[in-house]
C-alpha cells in the first residue's frame, strides 16, 4: 500500500539503533557483549525486595499519580539536597518519568518549536538526535575531539545564533567519559544567560565520576530558572530494566508563592 | 527568563489532564473517585507473583531487548491466534511498549508528517489530541452523538480529503462504551482501502465487551497491511500501574513505529513483561469471569445512576458509563463535575472536555464502574441526594 514512506521524513535514517544491531551480533556469535551499557549484576537486594514489597502490598499496581508517587518525588528532592545542596520542591519541581529516555523526549517535545536550533555535544547519546528531529528542530553539533574530548567554548559561542533555543548537555558524557569542569560549566552558564537559552542536562552518570566531582549546572548563578536536569535510577542502582527516571526544574509558580 | 512561552504552541492548552484535576478534587474532598479508569482491586495473585519471581530471578532487571522480551512477544502472538485467529510473527510483527499510551504516541510520531489529517472519533481519549498535535498533524473529529454514539459513516466519508493520512479508531470506545459492529468495521475498512489510508486502532478494552463481540479490524480484507493495532495489559489484567502495552502490525509498520518508540522510552519495565507473558496464557475462565464481573458492576452502577435521576447510556463495552445530566436541569458537565464532590461526595469526569464540538457533549458525565461493589453502592446512595 501507500506509495509514501511509512516513516515520516524527520525520523528517516533513525531506524534501528546501533545497540540493537550489535547486541544481535553478540547473540548470533556468542561474543562477550561490551556494547550496551547495562550491568551483568543486579543492584542491591534490599532495593529489589522493596519492589517485591510494593507489589505484594499493592503499592503502585494501579496508575500512580501522573507526576510520580509523592514518596519518590520527596526522595529525589532530598537526594539533591544531600549531594549538591540544591533544593527542589517535590510537588512542583520534580517529575518522575519512564527513565531518562522519556525525560529527554518529553523535554525536547515540550520546549522546542519547529526550526529551533539545539546545540549538543557530539558524539551524542542516540536518542538526542531522534528527539530533536521529532520536535522538528535542528541539531547543531559541538564536536568533542580526541584525545581530551574537552568542549571548545569559542566554538560553542560561534555556534549560537538567534535561532538557538537550547543547549543539550551531558555530563558525565556518554560515550567519551568527559566530565565538565567547574570552569567549563561557568563559561557555558554565562553563555546561556547572555543569550537567554534553555539548558537541558543529562546527568544519569552523576554517581560515576572517577576524577573531579559532579556538580549540577543548575546550581550556578542564573541557571536555576533556565535548566532542566535529568537523571535516572538505572545506572546508579544497577536496575536499568526498571526505567525510573526524573526531571528537576524550576517552577515559577512555586517560587512566586514562596516569595 | 525567555519572553517566549516555555511550552511550544502545539501543546498549548493541553496543560493538565482532566484526570489530574478531578483526582486532586477527590483527594481534597475525600470523595469517592469514579473518575479515572483504574480498578481498586489488583489483578490475579498468580500474575503478581510472576512479577515477584522475575524480580528475584533477575529476569528483566536490566534493559530488556528493545522490541520487548521474546516470551512476551510470543504470548501476544498466541493471544491473537487464540482469541481472533490472527497470525503474527512475534519477531517482526509485535512490539512491546510502555502501555498503550506510548504505543499511541509512537504511532502518531512515526506515521504522521506535519499537515497530515487524522480522523478520530470524538469524544476522544485525551492523549490522541496531544499526540496528533506533537506530530504537527491536524485532528479531524468524527462526532459520536448520544444516545447511540454510532459513527455516521457518510460523515466519515465526507471528512476524508487528500490530506487524510490515517483513521484513529477506538473500539470498545472510551468514554461512550460504543463497540463497532461488523458492518461498521467493514464500511470503515472499505473507505480505508479506497482512499489508501492507514488505520490505528486502540483496543485496550478488547476483553470488556458485554454486547456483541470484539473483532480486530486488522482481520478484514485489505486491512492487515495498513492497520496498527494497539492493546495493553493494564485493563485486561487489572494492573494499570505496570504499563505494559503492545503494537501489532505488518512488519514495515512495526518498524516505523519502533523507530519512534525506541527514542521515547527505549524499553519498558522488564520484570512486568515476564509477568504479563504469563498473564496472557491464563485460561479462558479468567477472561470469562473478568468480563462477567464487570458486566455485573456495569448493571449495578447503571441501576444506581438511573435511580439517582441520570439519563444513562448503556455501554456495550469498556468500564465506563456515560450519562446525561439534563434531567437535573443542568447543562454544563464541567461545572457539574467540579461541584459534585462537594454536593454529594462523588467524583466523575465531564465528557465535554473530550470533544472539539463543545455542544455535542456539553451535558455528558462519565462514571467508571471498575470499583468494588460496596464502593459502587455507596456512590449510588450518595448520588441519590442530587435530586432532593
Ligand atoms: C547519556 C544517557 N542518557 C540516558 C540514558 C538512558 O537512561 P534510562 O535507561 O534511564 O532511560 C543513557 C543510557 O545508556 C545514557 O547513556
Ligand atoms: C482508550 C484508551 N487507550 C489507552 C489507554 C491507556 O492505556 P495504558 O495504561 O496501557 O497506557 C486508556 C486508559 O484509560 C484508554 O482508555
Amino acid at each position: 500500500m501507500n506509495a509514501r514512506p511509512l516513516l515520516n521524513r524527520r525520523l528517516d535514517g533513525l531506524g534501528t539503533t546501533i545497540f540493537a544491531e550489535m547486541s544481535a551480533l553478540a547473540t548470533a556469535t556468542g561474543a562477550i557483549n561490551l556494547g550496551q551499557g547495562f550491568p551483568d549484576t543486579d543492584g542491591p537486594e534490599e532495593i529489589r525486595e522493596a519492589a517485591v514489597r510494593a507489589l505484594r502490598e499493592g503499592k503502585g499496581n494501579q496508575y500512580p499519580p501522573g507526576p510520580g508517587v509523592p514518596e519518590l518525588r520527596a526522595a529525589i528532592s532530598d537526594h539533591q539536597q544531600r549531594f549538591y545542596g540544591l533544593s527542589f520542591d517535590p510537588d512542583t519541581e520534580v517529575l518522575v518519568t519512564a527513565g531518562a529516555t522519556e525525560a529527554i523526549a518529553a523535554t525536547l517535545l515540550a520546549l522546542l518549536e519547529p526550526d529551533d536550533e539545539v546545540i549538543a555535544f557530539e558524539p551524542f547519546y542516540d536518542s538526542y538526535a531522534a528527539c530533536i528531529a521529532m520536535a522538528g528542530a535542528k541539531r547543531v553539533p559541538l564536536t568533542l575531539r580526541a584525545p581530551s574530548f574537552r568542549p571548545d567554548l569559542d566554538e560553542l559561542r560561534a555556534k549560537i545564533t538567534p535561532r538557538t533555543r537550547l543547549l543539550l548537555l551531558n555530563t558525565p558524557h556518554n560515550p567519551t567519559g568527559t566530565v565538565l569542569t567547574a570552569e567549563e560549566q561557568s563559561a557555558i552558564a554565562a553563555l546561556a544567560v547572555e543569550h537567554d537559552l534553555l539548558v537541558v542536562t543529562d546527568e544519569v552518570y552523576e554517581h560515576l565520576v572517577f576524577e573531579g566531582t559532579h556538580r549540577p549546572i543548575a546550581a550556578l548563578p542564573g541557571m536555576r530558572e533556565r535548566t532542566v536536569t535529568i537523571s535516572s535510577a538505572g545506572k546508579t542502582f544497577s536496575f536499568t530494566g526498571w526505567k525510573v527516571g526524573w526531571v528537576k526544574a524550576f517552577s515559577p509558580t512555586y517560587w512566586t508563592r514562596a516569595a | 527568563m525567555s519572553g517566549r512561552p516555555l511550552l511550544n504552541r502545539r501543546l498549548d492548552g493541553l496543560g493538565t489532564t482532566i484526570f489530574a484535576e478531578m483526582s486532586a478534587l477527590a483527594t481534597a474532598t475525600g470523595a469517592i473517585n469514579l473518575g479515572q479508569g483504574f480498578p481498586d482491586t489488583d489483578g490475579p495473585e498468580s500474575v503478581r507473583e510472576a512479577a515477584v519471581r522475575a524480580l528475584r530471578d533477575g529476569r528483566g532487571n536490566q534493559y530488556p531487548p528493545g522490541p520487548g522480551i521474546p516470551e512476551l512477544r510470543q504470548a501476544i502472538a498466541d493471544h491473537q491466534r487464540r482469541f481472533y485467529d490472527l497470525s503474527l510473527d512475534p519477531d517482526t510483527e509485535v512490539l512491546v511498549t510502555a502501555g498503550a499510551t506510548e504505543a499511541i504516541a509512537a504511532a502518531m510520531l512515526a506515521l504522521l508528517e506535519p499537515g497530515d489529517e487524522v480522523i478520530a472519533f470524538e469524544p476522544f481519549y485525551d492523549s490522541y489530541a496531544a499526540c496528533i498535535a506533537m506530530a504537527g498533524a491536524k485532528r479531524v473529529p468524527l462526532t459520536l452523538r448520544a444516545p447511540s454514539f454510532r459513527p455516521d459513516l457518510d460523515e466519515l466519508r465526507a471528512k476524508i480529503t487528500p490530506r487524510t493520512r490515517l483513521l484513529l479508531l477506538n473500539t470498545p470506545h472510551n468514554p461512550t462504551g460504543m463497540v463497532l459492529t461488523a458492518e461498521e468495521q467493514s464500511a470503515i475498512a472499505a473507505l480505508a482501502v479506497e482512499h489508501d489510508l492507514l488505520v490505528v486502532t486502540d483496543e485496550v478494552y478488547e476483553h470488556l465487551v458485554y454486547e456483541g463481540t470484539h473483532r480486530p479490524i486488522a482481520a478484514l480484507p485489505g486491512m492487515r497491511e495498513r492497520t496498527v493495532s494497539i492493546s495493553s495489559a493494564g485493563k485486561t489484567f487489572s494492573f494499570t500501574g505496570w504499563k505494559v502495552g503492545w503494537v501489532m502490525a505488518d512488519s514495515p509498520l512495526v518498524s516505523a513505529v519502533r523507530t519512534a518508540k525506541q527514542y521515547l522510552t527505549y524499553v519498558s519495565a522488564g520484570p512486568f513483561q515476564y509477568a504479563i507473558a504469563e498473564a496472557l496464557r491464563l485460561p479462558d475462565a479468567y477472561f470469562d469471569s473478568f468480563r462477567a464481573d464487570l458486566r455485573r458492576k456495569r448493571d449495578l452502577l447503571g441501576d444506581g445512576l438511573r435511580a439517582a435521576g441520570f439519563e444513562v447510556y448503556q455501554p456495550q463495552g469498556t468500564y465506563f458509563i456515560t450519562t446525561d445530566i439534563t434531567p437535573f436541569g443542568e447543562k454544563d458537565a464541567y461545572a457539574f463535575c467540579r461541584a459534585l464532590p462537594e454536593r454529594c461526595g462523588v467524583v466523575a469526569i465531564p465528557n465535554s472536555v473530550f470533544y472539539d464540538d463543545p455542544d455535542a457533549g456539553r451535558s455528558q458525565v462519565r462514571f467508571t464502574f471498575c470499583k468494588r461493589d460496596d464502593v459502587l453502592d455507596e456512590a449510588a446512595g450518595r448520588l441519590r441526594h442530587l435530586a432532593s
